[in-house]
């Protein structure tokens, strides 16, 4: 059982790397040749306690979540991808950039509303979600 | 049923989201490779009387992403072009004096009906 558990963790952590690397470190080197800007998603992210709170609590129950078993798991699961949802929230926002821009050497406000992306983004989630936490329920049935 | 169902989901979102990404980025490289990708001129043609003058606005865009409504506001006056598309776009107006010396103070598009991009003034 702890070496399972144990197994479970590190394979966790491997995942957590990975996505690191792939949305921290790939995304924005990819965004910068193509695009030429940085986008670093770091650096929409606003460090308040509040924020390590969510991220140390979704990552326990990550955890949580891939230990238990049925019938407790399904749980654990909805609850998980509702605080990723809370995440992704909090660092989108309504998906409104707001910059000041140089042009002509008079300078202007830019405002982009990308709105639909993070309704999009959320839309699928929610979906995804509810289709996990019904797989957990349906192999409890079996 | 539900794992394919969920990987057929999750398929489904990457083609979403790189169907509405890729009009921005493009948009984006047009501007990044061209600044001046979206020029506005506006050129006095006639003197209605004293303070109001017929202006042809002319809207030089080089992106093959259309915009869906541009809202151009020059003085206090708002012109709105439902559909612009790659090219020269002309458009006369009748403007005051005292717009014409403020000039654009707003432009807001609409990417491909998807995204709205606003530019103002900074005071």
């Amino acid at each position: 059982m702890s070496r399972s558990v144990i197994s479970k963790i590190v394979l966790g952590v491997i995942e957590g790397v990975l996505y690191y690397i792939m949305f921290v470190v790939i995304i924005p080197k990819i965004a910068k040749t193509v695009i030429g800007t940085e986008l670093a998603i770091t650096t929409w992210i606003t460090w308040s306690p509040y924020m390590f709170f969510l991220l140390g609590f979704f990552t326990a129950l990550g955890i949580i979540a891939s230990i238990v078993k049925e019938p407790l798991a399904p749980i654990f699961e909805a609850l998980l991808t509702t605080t990723g949802l809370l995440i992704i929230v909090n660092i989108l926002g309504t998906g409104v950039l707001e910059e000041s821009v140089n042009i002509g050497g008079v300078t202007w406000r830019l405002r982009l509303d990308a709105g639909i992306l993070v309704l999009c983004i959320l839309g699928f989630s929610i979906i995804y979600s509810i289709t996990a936490s019904f797989n957990r329920v349906v192999k409890i049935e079996e | 049923m539900f794992s394919a169902f969920k990987y057929a989901l999750l398929v489904s979102l990457v083609i979403v989201i790189i169907a509405l990404i890729a009009p921005l980025i493009i948009f984006i490289n047009d501007f990044i490779g061209n600044p001046g990708c979206l020029s506005i001129h506006s050129e006095e043609i006639e003197q209605i009387n004293e303070d109001q003058y017929r202006v042809v606005t002319r809207i030089n865009y080089c992106s093959s992403i259309s915009l869906k409504e541009l809202r151009l506001v020059i003085g206090n006056k708002e012109i709105v072009l439902n559909n612009l598309v790659k090219g020269v776009t002309e458009k006369e107006i009748t403007l005051t004096r005292n717009d014409l010396e403020i000039g654009v103070r707003r432009v807001e598009v609409n990417i491909l009906g998807i995204y709205k991009l606003t530019l103002e003034l900074s005071r």
